[in-house]
């Protein structure tokens, strides 16, 4: 079993920024070199997530490929995917996997040709983990759409031949430096990895969410930036390593 | 060309750099290709992008990259009519290096697909989901074993036993054919064995990714092609 620890780059735009449950985005420096010191820190994976429902994507296509130009591992990109086209120049660009959200729900025959042709190791589905009082939902919940699974559709999705992976991002979690405590049994009879992203600031957190069952963590604000030290990206990543 | 005898010269200095192997490649649509092409430029190989039968040198050497489903690499091949250059290129002894999808479609078969693959190598791929492995897709760095045969490059077992590797694939070839004395392969575990490198004196495979694999893979790729 190979576990990964995948750093997540949060995009506004073209700048690197952290969230506070994805409102309140704080710059925090060039993605560019941010991918760059995870790829040489190591990293299994790095996810690139545009949080700017403006940005497009053919504009940037010079901007998107200097970001995995410079690094060495698998860099995958999420956010304002509509078209084969999108997914065509972002793979062109030297990204390997697509990561999809509400594409998903909105236009499942694009996902589907999307992994005939790429392979379904190419795309990764993301769903939002939501607290609503005491129930957990999953899916897309944003000002522009939403849409739940129950946990039963979800364990269907298993049996879906076109992704791979499914990244379970915790709202509530993020950049609060606590995980989501949330836990259920599918993610250990899931057949695909699971990868849990929100909150996580510590190897402890990791080693306890692994021994849950997830195949991979992902690793946004509290990675770069600690609680104790703002002022720059900490070299943690090798640290975190050491300590798995 | 009317050029001065210190051009000459430059223009000799030249040929001599364009005479030496040229890294080809194969461009079928799909495939991470501008990936490879920045990753050779850092090793300061050159790198020229093809998508159609070409004139070659017979130290030139083919790249398949990966990133692609069989079937859809397959269809791209028939359609770009690359299906006899690439028997050509195989049957002349000429180097290819493979990767992934780009080395799954140099065999028999998939399950992924329902076109056949090249056939110049003999088994089929099967999915992870058939072979009921834990999960079906094996993702994340992975160590390799040598399977059998004796290899016609010594050095690379070397470069690939001590260090692990990024793989991402959904299928996988669990036949490892009785190697001839050129012939290498390495396994690699995932609840199952599977072929994850396969080495004769023209073909370097990988299962995995070299260009995602840090600098090991880099020093891996750098060496096949230097």
């Amino acid at each position: 079993m190979t576990y990964r620890i995948i750093p997540i780059i949060l995009l506004d735009g073209i700048k690197a920024v952290v969230t506070h449950q994805f409102t309140s985005p704080t710059y925090v420096g060039d993605p560019r070199t941010l991918a760059k010191i995870y790829s040489d820190q190591g990293a299994d994976e790095i996810f690139v997530l545009q949080i700017n429902p403006s940005f497009n994507i053919s504009d940037n296509l010079n901007f998107l490929a200097s970001i995995s130009k410079f690094t060495q591992c698998c860099v995958a990109y999420g956010g304002n995917l509509s078209t084969i086209r999108d997914v065509s120049s972002i793979i062109s660009a030297g990204f390997e996997k697509v990561i999809f959200r509400r594409l998903f729900f909105n236009n499942p025959s694009l996902v589907r040709q999307v992994s005939l042709i790429y392979g379904s190791q190419a795309v990764t589905i993301c769903l939002d983990i939501v607290h609503l009082l005491d129930e957990v939902r999953f899916g897309v919940f944003d000002q522009y759409s939403e849409k739940y699974l129950t946990l039963d559709q979800i364990y269907e999705l298993q049996y879906c031949d076109y992704f791979s992976e499914l990244l379970l991002n915790s709202t509530l979690a993020d950049g609060s430096f606590n995980v989501d405590s949330w836990a259920s049994s599918f993610i250990h009879e899931f057949s695909k990895p699971i990868i849990y992203a929100g909150g996580i600031s510590s190897p402890k957190q990791i080693n306890h969410l692994f021994s849950r069952g997830y195949d991979a963590v992902g690793l946004g604000a509290e990675f770069a930036f600690s609680a104790h030290n703002t002022s720059a990206v900490m070299p943690s990543l090798t640290h975190i390593y050491n300590k798995i | 060309m009317f050029l001065c005898q210190h051009q000459q010269l430059y223009s000799f200095k030249y040929f001599l750099i364009y005479a030496k192997s040229v890294n080809l490649l194969l461009d079928l649509g799909a495939g991470n290709t501008d990936r490879i092409v920045f990753t050779l430029s850092k090793l300061n190989h050159r790198i020229t992008s093809i998508s159609s039968p070409v004139k070659s040198h017979s130290d030139d050497i083919l790249i398949i990259p990966g990133v692609g489903s069989f079937e859809c690499l397959m269809r791209s091949i028939h359609a770009l009519d690359l299906h006899s250059f690439l028997h050509d290129w195989h049957a002349a002894n000429k180097k290819m290096v493979c990767i992934c999808a780009g080395f799954q479609i140099l065999f028999e078969g998939s399950e992924e697909s329902a076109l056949p693959g090249l056939s110049i190598l003999p088994g089929h791929f099967t999915s992870l989901k058939t072979l009921h492995c834990r999960k079906t897709l094996n993702v994340g760095f992975n160590s390799l074993y040598q399977a059998n045969g004796n290899s016609f490059y010594p050095f690379l077992s070397e470069f690939l036993l001590p260090h692990r590797f990024y793989f991402t694939h959904s299928f996988a070839n669990t036949s490892f054919p009785s190697a001839t004395n050129a012939d290498l392969y390495y396994s690699s575990t995932y609840g199952i064995h599977f072929l994850s490198s396969y080495v004769s004196s023209n073909i370097f495979g990988f299962q995995f990714h070299p260009e995602l694999s840090h600098s090991c893979g880099l020093r891996l790729l750098n060496r096949i092609l230097s």
